[in-house]
């Protein structure tokens, strides 16, 4: 049986029993809830002058501590005051609520609050004293921009919203919060500008995020599984970013932002196949700069993909292609090595990802020893020892290169994934096989689609329109419309631009 | 379970499809040149140029030799001395010698490159009056590999305005086209050296007619409106009015910067007229004669004028004589006198023997260089 949240709200309401009166009753229950917890604190007093026995529980390490003894205990304990009521104590703290139910104080506890239990109430006060460790926020680690924003997401999701809000101070900009996991209770929150973004989009995304009924996820990449309609793609229908000057800009075209909270990368839906190759930079550079290397970005695609399965079709096949004194120096270099191109090409791209991947886990100290080594496997070296070709070296570095140019790492994973299989088709059936490859390849995007939105867009469907700023990126002036695959509410972001200047 | 029955069935017939024809190119014998001389008992010599990668080997260039009936035959014979696929892909020039070529016609020589839609288009085609044989163990240690050097060899030649340059795609059109004949180019050898000496002139069915040298293919050249600008020029005044610089020198160099040239093409009683004018922009670049390249501007002109005009007129008679156009002069024919063309565009070598060519050359002296005088 399917068991959403509302369900699973309702059913605690029910099923649950409520706090006692009786202090040493509502103690045991506590410890009964929480057995095999020691970082459980309860601290038992007696309230200053009334005498009143009271309790104080919270979880070590998930509350902060000055503020609880600042806030609650020394008033509590010190002051003078008459006790009325629970909820009229007079407690320098915000954040309070009252509740009955132990689902309640248990929730809160679990999250961070401390509750307070007075001998003799059928309540008790959930206090925010949230705290625990959190990080500053840093420098975007892997999204490294020139002329953009130092700013990357943390960790959690309120310092996230709010950092995008510096961005979009607006009343349309609307957070919509859901929670994720029976048991991790993940928050997720989905950003978008309420008289802008396609609300059908985000009712779609609600849904399909209410149906997930996993136990808890601890990272955005697992949410971007668990509600993309395609599983079987190396393509991401989800972009992630950790930059929040990029996840605004996102929310000001219309489109939508996933937080998932205890994860600094959000993600951005709907998108297309451009969008992977556009980034923050584009925008504040000259934009014939920026033209030019988005336009480099679609070469390096290409040239990523199909650079060594076109070598392996032109050395296995098609010799005929290959200009004559380029034939004569391939002979040169390749008469040494004693293994056929295909697999010359593939032992050189699996020791390039190795590489690659050994660089990434490794401190970066000896990360740098792993790059001087690899520079000789990949290199001279290899060569010299007659193990590849020249050609091939070049080959390799040339798609490394290529592959390094998007800014975008899940968009290159998939291309290094899909280098493989047209390597394959390459060494069986040569240019014929690359060109099936591709038209597999191509059909394969047309059928993708990110939230109901065709992912080739705007390629196919073909939306001349929006050539401006996905193959090129035109002066930012003549973007007066907002991308209009995502079918937005507001078409228009912006009007006619006046570029009359000091000779008027 | 269908379905993965399909899957495992696609994929065994992805390998079992026969694709898997590779040719690896390290195990290829690349041809890079061929060259055909006459053998005997009516049977072909050929021979081939292949590169060797080998470090250990001292010559980068094989030469494999061996006798066959036919073009195809050789090929096929080759396989057996060749460590490795014999491939024509990448044929890069094709010799023939002089005597072959008066007993066989090109084109059947050809027929089986035009043939193999896999055969390289771009060959060169050169004729040698050598035997090929000692053309293709020619000495060039100092120079690129045999098929290489030939290729720079002929290519830079054509750009320098020495012969004509004619590979298989064009030789199929000059072979086709009714109002053209076959040009190829012409090579020797000179003391152990390799030198283009002009172009070899063949006639429609592709058999070896005649010989240009190299300042008569220039003319052709700029008759067929196929140069390199600029061309650089030496012509001797012989005149009287021309005064001699010193007791030898009476010569005269220009460069032509731009030729504009017009042909003019009419029928007059059964006769083809071709009036053929050329307006030369010339700059001086040397002057030993005595004459003054200000004052005597209008001289000067019409000397070199009339020496270009008798240069080209002779080539032309050249033609005429051995009822050949290597011009194209038919295509002009067939433009602008159809209906008399249709009666003798399947003979026009002879019909433009009878033809008039006038050469009408306009030369204007655009620069005298940095001299004042």
């Amino acid at each position: 049986m399917r068991y959403t949240f509302s369900r699973y709200g309702k059913n605690l309401a029910k099923t649950t029993d409520m706090i006692s009166t009786d202090l040493g009753e509502n103690l045991r229950k506590l410890h009964e809830r929480f057995a095999d917890a020691p970082d459980l604190i309860t601290t038992q007093f007696l309230m200053g002058e009334t005498n009143r026995p009271a309790l104080l529980v919270y979880l070590d390490g998930m509350v902060e501590k000055p503020v609880l003894h600042q806030h609650i205990l020394r008033p509590l304990l010190f002051q003078t005051f008459a006790y009325t009521d629970l909820s009229n104590l007079e407690l320098s703290l915000t954040g309070r609520k009252t509740a009955r139910a132990w689902a309640h104080a248990e929730g809160a506890i679990l999250s961070g609050r401390s509750v307070l239990f007075v001998d003799g109430e059928e309540h008790c006060l959930l206090l925010d004293t949230q705290g625990g460790p959190q990080r500053s926020v840093d420098e975007p680690a892997t999204e490294t921009v020139i002329k953009g924003a130092r700013l990357s997401f943390v960790e959690s999701l309120g310092q996230n919203v709010s950092l995008i809000r510096r961005y979009i101070p607006h009343h349309e900009l609307k957070i919509k919060e859901l929670r994720v996991g029976l048991r991790s209770r993940t928050k997720v929150a989905l950003l978008y500008l309420g008289d802008v973004a396609n609300l059908e989009l985000v009712k779609e995304l609600e849904e399909r995020i209410s149906r997930i009924t996993i136990d808890g996820i601890v990272n955005v990449g697992e949410l971007q599984e668990l509600i993309e309609t395609h599983w079987l793609t190396p393509f991401p229908q989800f972009m992630s970013t950790e930059r929040p000057d990029s996840a605004a800009s996102q929310i000001l075209q219309g489109r939508i932002v996933i937080i998932v909270d205890q994860s600094p990368w959000v993600m951005v839906a709907p998108i297309t196949l451009t969008s992977f190759f556009q980034s923050v930079d584009d925008y504040s550079m000259r934009w014939m700069i920026s033209s030019f290397i988005r336009l480099l970005r679609f070469a390096g695609f290409l040239v990523s993909l199909f650079l060594p399965a076109l070598y392996i079709a032109a050395l296995t096949f098609h010799y005929e292609i290959i200009p004559l004194n380029l034939i004569l120096s391939i002979g040169e270099s390749r008469e040494r090595v004693p293994i056929p191109p295909f697999m010359e090409a593939i032992i050189m791209e699996i020791t390039l990802e190795m590489l690659r991947e050994a660089g990434i886990r490794l401190p970066s100290k000896i990360g740098q020893t792993v790059g001087i080594v690899g520079g000789i496997v990949i290199g001279q070296a290899a060569v010299s020892a007659g193990i590849v070709s020249n050609i091939m070296v070049i080959v390799v570095a040339v798609t490394a290169i290529a592959s390094f140019i998007m800014p975008n790492t899940e968009l290159a994973a998939a291309v290094r994934i899909l280098r493989f299989p047209m390597m394959i088709v390459a060494y069986m059936f040569g240019i014929v096989g690359i060109v099936v490859g591709m038209m597999v390849l191509i059909i394969h995007l047309l059928a993708l689609e990110s939230l109901g939105t065709p992912y080739g867009s705007p390629f196919a469907p073909f939306l001349a329109s929006s050539w401006k700023d996905n193959l090129v990126r035109l002066p930012i002036w003549s973007f007066r419309n907002r991308p209009r695959s995502i079918r937005v509410q507001q078409e228009v972001r912006q009007e006619k631009h006046d570029k009359s200047g000091d000779e008027k | 379970m269908k379905k993965s029955f399909a899957y495992a069935l696609l994929s065994l017939t992805l390998i079992t499809s026969g694709c898997l024809g590779q040719n690896r190119l390290d195990e290829l014998t690349l041809v890079l040149t061929f060259g055909v001389d006459q053998g005997k008992n009516g049977e072909m010599e050929i021979y081939t140029a292949v590169p060797v990668f080998h470090k250990e080997a001292r010559k980068k260039t094989e030469l494999l030799h061996t006798r066959a009936s036919t073009f195809r035959e050789g090929r096929d014979r080759l396989d057996n001395q060749a460590n490795g696929v014999v491939e024509t892909g990448k044929v890069q020039n094709i010799l023939i010698s002089k005597r072959l070529m008066m007993r066989k016609g090109l084109f059947d020589l050809l027929d089986v490159i035009y043939r193999d839609p896999k055969s390289a288009l771009m060959t060169d085609l050169i004729v040698t009056d050598d035997p090929i044989e000692q053309v293709m163990d020619v000495d060039i240690q100092d120079k690129p590999r045999f098929p290489v050097y030939l290729r720079e060899l002929v290519r830079s030649s054509h750009i320098s305005e020495a012969s004509v340059s004619t590979n298989v795609r064009r030789a199929y059109d000059q072979f086709y086209e009714k109002g053209i004949t076959p040009y190829v180019t012409e090579m020797k050898l000179s003391e152990n050296k390799l030198k283009i000496s002009g172009t070899a002139l063949l006639d429609k069915r592709g058999y070896y007619v005649a010989s240009l040298d190299t300042e008569e293919s220039i003319q052709l050249l700029i008759l067929q409106k196929d140069t390199h600008h600029p061309i650089f020029m030496t012509v001797q005044l012989k005149g009287k009015d021309v005064g001699k610089k010193d007791e030898e020198s009476q010569s005269i160099s220009y460069s032509i910067d731009y030729t504009h040239s017009s042909y003019k093409t009419y029928v007059e009683g059964n006769q083809f007229h071709f009036d053929l004018h050329f307006r030369y922009s010339i700059v001086l670049t040397e002057l030993l004669v005595q004459l003054h390249p200000m004052q005597d501007k209008e001289k000067l002109e019409k000397a070199i004028a009339s020496e270009m005009k008798k240069k080209m007129e002779a080539v032309i008679a050249k033609f005429q004589k051995h009822h050949l156009d290597p011009i194209g002069l038919g295509k002009y024919a067939r433009a602008y006198a159809y209906p008399q063309w249709k009666q003798v565009e399947d003979d026009w070598g002879r019909a433009f023997s009878q033809a008039k060519v006038r050469v009408i050359p306009e030369v204007r002296m655009i620069s005298i260089g940095s001299l004042r005088k």
